[in-house]
């Protein structure tokens, strides 16, 4: 049974639609980057398996479950969590607070509080901080702690290198990779980076004007292919919406 | 509670700030022994003043809800007491199913216009006040902007009545502080902080934003209308225009602003301070009015964390702590 299944999604904006019928599904552990410019629909996409926004048409399932009408607050306690764009940390808190208030909300316990520690040790040394002062790459790994506290079967991560210098961005995705290597959790991550999201998923799909245009294993595909899906110069042959 | 994971937060408060507040109880609950009547009279009012801006500071500074229609609850509240009153039910019966009632009635509100956000919410809630004055207005009893007086509070001695009245408004404040001083350090209290920073991340870790907001928004509302229903037990006489204006919400804002917002003990401090501008220069007229929009502008600009955000960041003194780090935190 796949981790996470989404069946023909559509999202609008108003009148704008943002995503037009998009499927696709993601197995236990695997890695799924969603890559696209900027107005592809990924966001989109997102914060709609997030339940952020609400689909005109189609359906999320979280291990076969219809998770579609359930609230974005009802979903990391079944084991969908996300990592949003900008971080988003609760900046009058300290970088513990922010951790053991998912950490609660989810009920999870102190054993787990300790393991995501364990895989994270740079955010152990920032515990006490406020979690407005730290730096961009400090708090993208605090954002990703908070999420993983909550124990999640599918972890969403939204834009993870924006606004990042090139060393932040490194040890994020080390980090990212450490996980992926040590955990049964799945992971989607929106990226535009296509070189960063090629060297770590097992899975790519390149979005355009809400479709999906491009899927396929990054082994699978040469990065002039990506490029061209992902600025439309060339619809695919891999291309389905 | 959040005992088990990691460092504990802060304690409960510290036992110096606890045995203050203990002591100024015990010379509060005196007063009327010794005081004279309009020493009483004033102090009962300040009582109204601390409930409002503690109300406020809870709605807005820890709940992110910035309301400029709490005065709905307020004249609510008395409209409630006037109605049960005249019902049949003696008046202090009545003040207190009154209230109940405005926080039953505050639910359905909730549930609607809390789906509004920012500035939205905050007309939205300044126009439910005024379509409720409208509509109390109709209400015969009340006769228009007649309104009508609580002549069942004359059979009570006034020495009496007064002192009731004080020591009720004193009962009130202190059971809504300890009220709101375990609510912040619950675990509702930690979400809606969360949801104050950052209502869409809060969400994503499982925070039920709405629940959590609605909870905070009827508290608020029953606080508000037993301030309500004890300055009508101390004017006697209820007017929707007066009981539903505008002038309250412009107060619960003042105190909030100079106090402190989002700090536990700031709104004590703003209320304070704003009775005793109102002491000193209340009969200044416009000028007095004036000086008070003054005082809000160079504290909005000036000192935007208020008097207690002034003092923790300079002194890491943080009275009554909400369990929080505080000295990191920005004003909003």
């Amino acid at each position: 049974m796949s981790a996470l299944a989404v069946e023909a999604i559509t999202s609008r904006h108003g009148l704008l639609t943002a995503v037009h019928g998009v499927s696709l599904t993601i197995e236990p552990g695997e890695v799924l980057a969603v890559v696209g410019a900027n107005g592809a629909g990924k966001t989109t996409l997102f914060r709609t398996i997030a339940g952020l926004h609400r689909p005109a048409e189609g359906a999320v399932f979280l291990g076969g479950i219809d998770i579609t009408d359930v609230p974005a607050y009802g979903r990391p306690h079944l084991g969908l969590s996300m990592v949003p764009e900008g971080r988003r940390l609760f900046t009058n808190m300290t970088v513990r607070e922010n951790i053991q208030i998912a950490c609660e909300q989810t009920g999870r316990s102190r054993k787990t509080f300790g393991a995501v520690l364990d895989a994270l040790p740079v955010v152990r040394t920032l515990l006490g901080k406020p979690a407005g002062g730290l730096s961009g790459g400090q708090r993208q790994a605090v954002a990703i702690a908070r999420a993983l506290v909550t124990a999640p079967r599918v972890l969403l991560l939204d834009e993870v290198s924006l606004g990042l210098s090139p060393a932040a961005i490194d040890t994020v995705y080390e980090t990212l990779a450490a996980l992926k290597l040590g955990g049964e959790a799945a992971m989607v991550v929106v990226e535009q980076d296509l070189d960063r999201a090629m060297g770590f998923c097992d899975r790519l799909v390149c979005m355009l004007e809400g479709k999906i245009v491009l899927e396929g294993k990054p082994k699978d595909l040469t990065r002039e292919e990506v490029s061209q899906a992902y600025f439309g110069l060339h619809k695919g042959s891999n291309a389905h919406a | 509670m959040l005992t088990d994971i990691g460092q504990r937060r802060e304690r409960l408060a510290i036992p110096g700030e606890a045995y203050a507040a203990f002591a100024i109880l015990a010379l509060l609950i005196a007063v009327p022994l010794f005081a004279g009547n309009a020493a009483v009279d004033k102090l009962t009012t300040l009582f109204v003043y601390l409930l409002l801006a503690v109300m406020w500071n809870l709605l807005a500074g820890y709940a992110g809800i910035v309301s400029v229609g709490q005065q709905a609850f307020f004249g609510l509240g008395g409209y409630f007491a006037v109605r049960l009153v005249e019902a049949g039910l003696p008046p202090y019966w009545a003040f207190f199913v009154g209230a109940l009632g405005v926080a039953i009635v505050a639910i359905p509100i909730s549930a609607a216009i809390l789906r509004l956000k920012g500035g939205e919410l905050a007309i939205a809630l300044w126009v439910l006040a005024e379509v409720l004055r409208l509509a109390v207005m109709f209400d015969p009893l009340v006769q228009g902007e007649t309104g009508i007086s609580l002549l069942a509070m004359n059979s009570f001695d006034p020495t009496f009545r007064r002192n009731l009245n004080y020591w009720l408004g004193l009962a009130a404040v202190s059971g809504m502080l300890v009220a709101a001083y375990f609510l912040l350090r619950s675990k509702i209290g930690l979400s809606a902080k969360a949801i104050r920073d950052d209502e869409e991340a809060a969400k994503s870790i499982g925070i039920d934003a709405m629940r959590v907001k609605q909870v905070f928004f009827v508290i608020a509302a029953f606080g508000c209308a037993i301030a309500g229903m004890i300055w009508l037990a101390n004017t006697i006489t209820y007017q929707p225009r007066t009981n539903f204006g505008i002038q309250w919400t412009v107060f619960m804002l003042f105190m909030v602003l100079v106090g402190g917002l989002g700090t536990f003990a700031g709104p004590i401090v703003g209320a304070v301070v704003f009775f005793l501008l109102q002491e000193i220069f209340g009969n200044y007229g416009a000028w007095y009015l004036a000086g008070l929009g003054l005082i809000a502008i160079l504290f909005a600009s000036m000192l935007p964390g208020g008097i207690m955000g002034y003092v923790q960041s300079k002194t890491g003194f943080v009275p009554f702590s909400d369990g929080m780090t505080q000295n990191n935190r920005k004003r909003p």
